[in-house]
């Protein structure tokens, strides 16, 4: 209900000033753009409502230099598919909170949107992510990259996500001794 | 240059260990100098998961596993968010459940059966302070996600019987055993209803409990004792209420039993917020009519006084009570703002009925053959839904039936319009929209023979302002017209 009233002032408000448009221009480090919906934006980045809020939006391109485009073009992707995933914002907005849990499971169509990623496009974007202060999407690639480590030993791990061990063998065997139980049959 | 996993910032690192099993968790510490210090994380998670201990071995270690429990539990010191998922084969589940003997129980009303997993793990003082508390099992499968499970993973699921034990009665004495629990999630697994009571009512700050295919049972059904397979689970994939008639003799006809069951186990959900009921029964198992005492014993009004939100899933099988289901609820949610039914039809019992004809025409068509026919149990006059009257605003009927069943959802949809006062908004969702061609004839055919109708809905204050996709009606939203402005009524065809 909000979303449509939302749309219709929008809609008036295009036709008297031509700059308040209802849609946010980013530019990424290498200097592309993207369009974004200036509702989508507000409501799942913390910092882009801040920035939104501050007017300090540029409708040239809002530089975004920490972004590269193909992490910018994710996000935005991101942003148009949350937009449509939802059925009715009346029913998403209910007034109350349904679900304590900081986090949900990810739905089907997030899942397919990070499946989709490689490694480093997914990296990528929890950088971006975590840089807009997207929680949910930042969930969402976090839960991706869990899943990732889930039941893989430290070595495997490590060969997955690059990672040099720069402990000597005492310290890696005192560690294992502190936490045996998370070592027991490895 | 690939990118490395080490090179994310200490938070988003333990964003992303808060959702691994927190064995694994925990070992990444050896990882490198950069991940030591990373875990136990500030979102005081744990999560259980006997496929952590199953590297080299079918069957999951009890012994590792508690013991994992218990060391995971005492490095956070105060547990805010726990999980205990159990996943292996039904075999495999029973052994490694009867293995927990090796801890017999301390307190004297816990059955050394062996078929508890979380409730050994609840009792964990690093637990007081949990929050939320989820506990599932589930067969092993190719995937490892449970929401990518097939129809048939579930079947199978079903048919041998996959449930985790839970012991979720409070320590003695039972006085707020778990003051801060506030949502509970249990997914295949097998409770006992007085000890599933009792946890509720141990727990002020719950509001948010689900309940997924979980089998509440009145008496422990051990693993050993339906050996000849020819037990009653098969009917026992219920969220809500199971019961078994196989075991015990003196179990009454599980028929009627049933639905006592249900109502006795609502009962202890007064605090609760949000329910979501996911029936793999029909739903008019659990109506409650007629039988003045019964009603009275079992039901009373505001017997779920706080509840917000509902959702109910489950089977509608023509000729059964599923209105007077939904009476019984009704009349139980007297501040419900957002209640969500999903009705789907179990094969071969649609052909049973014949079709009644029915419409969304209001009182003023009663000349019209097409009248809709009342939908006895819910449209009695001597019953009164408070929350019709007052809280109700927003209701979501979602349907999986066949042509003739359709004919009741429309009923619904007609009930609901017609009998909410403050109702804000209405979805309707039938999958294969052969209703949508229902309602849009109906809708269409009353708008031309009766335009009295618009001005009874108007006093009403609701409106229908239908969605055409395709030329079919796929959601009808009714808003409060603002006052002094007549309502429109906004059906127009695509």
């Amino acid at each position: 209900m909000e979303v449509d009233k939302g749309k219709g002032e929008a809609e008036e408000t295009r036709k008297v000033a031509e700059a308040d448009r209802d849609t946010v221009t980013l530019k990424s480090s290498d200097g592309k753009l993207f369009e974004v919906s200036k509702e989508a934006a507000a409501r799942l980045s913390t910092v882009l409502a801040g920035m939104i809020a501050g007017g300090s939006i540029d409708d040239n391109g809002t530089d975004l230099k920490q972004i590269g485009s193909e992490a910018l073009e994710n996000v935005v992707d991101y942003c148009n598919k949350h937009a449509n995933s939802i059925p009715s914002a009346a029913l998403i907005s209910s007034s109350i909170s349904f679900n304590t849990a900081p986090f949900k499971e990810p739905e089907e169509w997030e899942r397919k949107f990070v499946d989709r990623l490689s490694h480093d496009a997914l990296f990528d974007l929890v950088e971006a992510a975590n840089f807009l202060g997207m929680e949910r999407l930042l969930d969402v690639t976090c839960h991706k990259i869990s899943e990732m480590m889930k039941g893989k030993s430290p070595d495997q791990i490590r060969e997955v996500f690059n990672i040099k061990n720069d402990y000597t063998k005492e310290e890696l065997e005192e560690i294992r001794q502190e936490l045996a139980w998370a070592f027991y049959d490895d | 240059m690939a990118f490395c996993l080490s090179d994310l910032p200490d938070d988003v690192l333990q964003r992303i260990l808060s959702f691994v099993p927190t064995k694994d968790a925990a070992s990444t510490s050896v990882l490198s100098r950069r991940w030591r210090g990373l875990w136990p994380t500030p979102a005081r998670a744990v999560i259980l998961d006997t496929r952590s201990y199953a590297h080299r071995r079918d069957v999951p270690a009890a012994g590792a596993f508690f013991h994992g429990a218990g060391a995971a539990l005492a490095a956070h010191g105060r547990v805010r968010s726990l999980a205990v998922h159990v996943e292996a084969y039904e075999h495999d589940v029973e052994r490694f459940m009867s293995r927990m003997n090796h801890s017999p129980g301390r307190n004297n009303h816990r059955r050394d059966d062996g078929r508890y997993v979380a409730g050994e793990v609840l009792g964990h003082p690093a637990c007081l302070g949990v929050e939320e508390l989820t506990v599932s099992a589930k067969l092993p499968s190719g995937s490892s996600s449970p929401e990518t499970m097939t129809a048939r993973d579930e079947q199978k699921v079903t048919s041998e019987r996959q449930y985790v034990g839970l012991d979720l009665s409070p320590p003695p004495p039972a006085t707020a055993a778990f003051p801060s629990i506030m949502a509970v999630r249990l997914q295949r697994t097998a409770v006992l209803l007085f000890t599933l009571r009792e946890m509720i009512a141990a727990s002020p700050q719950l509001n948010s409990l689900r309940l997924k295919h979980v089998y509440i049972t009145s008496k422990v059904c051990l693993p050993d004792d339906d050996k000849d397979g020819n037990s009653n689970y098969g009917s026992g994939r219920y969220s809500g209420y199971g019961y078994n008639n196989n075991n015990y003799k003196d179990d009454p006809d599980p028929k009627t039993d049933a639905d006592r069951r249900f109502w006795v186990f609502m009962k202890n959900m007064s605090n609760t917020k949000f329910l979501k009921l996911k029936l793999g029964f029909a739903i008019g198992d659990i109506a409650i009519a007629g039988k003045k005492k019964r009603h009275r014993v079992l039901l009373c009004d505001a017997l779920l006084g706080n509840l917000e939100r509902l959702e109910v899933e489950g089977q509608y099988n023509p000729g059964s009570d599923v209105a007077v289901t939904i009476g019984n609820l009704l009349q139980c949610c007297p501040v419900v703002r957002d209640l969500r039914l999903k009705l789907n039809t179990s094969a071969g019992h649609f052909a049973r009925r014949r079709n009644l004809e029915v419409c969304l025409g209001g009182e003023g068509d009663s000349d019209d053959p097409c009248e809709a026919a009342d939908i006895p149990g819910l449209s009695d006059k001597c019953l009164s839904f408070n929350c019709l009257r007052g809280s109700l605003r927003r209701v979501s009927l979602q349907f999986r039936m066949d042509k003739k069943s359709n004919i009741f959802g429309t009923q619904l949809v007609k009930f609901f319009a017609e009998k909410t006062v403050g109702l804000e908004e209405m979805h309707i969702d039938d999958g294969n929209r052969k209703m949508c061609e229902h309602i849009n004839r109906k809708v269409g055919g009353r708008r031309r023979r009766s335009p009295s109708t618009s001005t009874a809905r108007t006093q009403r204050g609701f409106m229908y302002r239908p969605d055409w996709t395709d030329g079919c009606l796929t959601s009808v939203h009714g808003r409060a017209p603002p006052p002094g402005n007549p309502p429109v009524f906004a059906a127009t065809s695509g």
